[in-house]
């Protein structure tokens, strides 16, 4: 074994070593819409509010506003993610969480009884998963 | 005439009777003893008898009276002293010859030169063989350190939990961070290790390869050789021997 060939056998480990790096930086990862400190676009989409008369048996004839609004499931990095969203009504300081409408799609429609022509209703909007939330949104509709 | 003849033969009858009687005495002045050396060691003992004959009977019949005898066998000192013969009589006599200086030097250094070359042959590579297999371990380490890395940034975007997430990035990823650097830092110096004692090996081994063992140069036989008569079949030889030393 000449020299050379045991220098390089020698300075192999070193560079085997050297060869992994560490570029995770929890603190760049902020592109995931369910992760509270996610830093981009809008997740939430609003897609305006109206009435609707509804039926209750024993009550009868119902007027309520509905506010509905879309995910941006373009935006997610697990495009199969299933999740349900936590809707706190800024007016009344009521907290929900609600499931799609229709089911299985993404979009979302909220249900307000007392309802109040010409005043914002602000929503803060959150997806959330086993009882925890991410980054909250805030969306105002006016009828 | 006949008168004259017989007092002749008379006178020499004495004479030859007187000498006769004077032989006898010198005889009987005259005996022998026998000495049985029992030597140490063995197999190898020499001596030298009176100084001048070289032998290495282990039974001589000597006259009566003191002997001088130098005993020497390789390896230890020489022993000189007297034996006095007792007439008519078997003694046994024990000899035991002590390791001589120089060889007990010469003991002390091929043992220091075994055990040097003991550990440098086979040190050297033990160390290597072990710094050759925590690297390999801590290599594996390593590389699993960054493969949890690479799943743990996976899983950042595979996961729809914001709680997990949570979770996952300020404790899991900076834990995994942590190992990973430990992980890099060990597999560095196993590397290290490795290399020093495979460049130790390397270098040893060749200067191992250059060196000699002590050499025992038996001084008491140069002097036991020194001047001594060496009898044989057709008589003998006179060996002469010198030390010149030539370190001072």
């Amino acid at each position: 074994m000449n020299r050379s060939t045991l220098a390089l056998l020698m300075a192999l480990p070193l560079l085997l070593a050297g060869c992994y790096k560490d570029d995770l930086d929890p603190g760049k990862l902020t592109n995931n819409p369910f992760d509270p400190g996610y830093v981009g676009e809008n997740v939430f989409v609003s897609e305006g509010t109206y009435t609707e008369t509804v039926f209750i048996p024993g009550v009868g004839n119902v007027v309520r506003q509905v506010i509905a609004f879309r995910v941006r499931r373009d935006l997610f990095l697990n495009p199969s993610a299933s999740y349900a969203v936590q809707v706190h009504d800024l007016q009344n300081g009521q907290t929900t969480v609600i499931n799609a409408d229709p089911p299985g799609g993404d979009a979302f429609k909220y249900y307000k009884q007392n309802l109040v022509q010409g005043s914002p209703v602000c929503l803060e909007l959150r997806l959330t998963n086993n009882f925890s939330v991410a980054r909250a949104e805030t969306i105002c509709v006016t009828l | 005439m006949s008168g004259w003849t017989g007092i002749a033969v008379r006178v020499v009858q004495c004479l030859v009777g007187g000498v006769l009687v004077l032989f006898a005495g010198s005889a009987v002045g005259q005996s022998t003893g026998t000495l049985r050396l029992n030597m140490e060691p063995a197999g190898s003992t020499e001596y030298v008898l009176d100084t001048a004959y070289r032998m290495r009977d282990r039974e001589l019949r000597l006259l009566e009276g003191p002997h001088h005898f130098v005993f020497w066998a390789p390896e230890r000192r020489m022993l000189d002293t007297t034996i006095t013969v007792v007439p008519g009589v078997t003694t046994d006599v024990r000899i035991g010859l002590r390791y001589s200086e120089e060889y007990i030097q010469w003991r002390k250094r091929s043992e220091r030169y075994t055990t040097t070359r003991r550990w440098g042959l086979y040190g050297p590579p033990v160390v290597a063989a072990g710094a050759a297999a925590w690297m390999v371990v801590s290599y594996l380490d390593y590389r699993q350190a960054h493969q949890d890395l690479v799943d743990l940034e996976e899983a950042y975007a595979a996961s729809t939990d914001p709680g997990e997430i949570q979770r996952m990035k300020s404790t899991g990823i900076p834990d995994a961070k942590d190992d990973f650097a430990k992980a890099r830092t060990t597999t560095i110096v196993a590397s290290g290790l490795f290399v020093v004692s495979a460049g130790a090996t390397w270098y040893l081994r060749r200067k191992l390869e250059e060196s000699r063992p002590p050499a025992f140069e038996d001084k008491e036989r140069t002097r036991f050789e020194g001047l001594v008569w060496v009898p044989g079949q057709n008589g003998g030889t006179w060996a002469a021997g010198i030390t010149i030393p030539l370190a001072r």
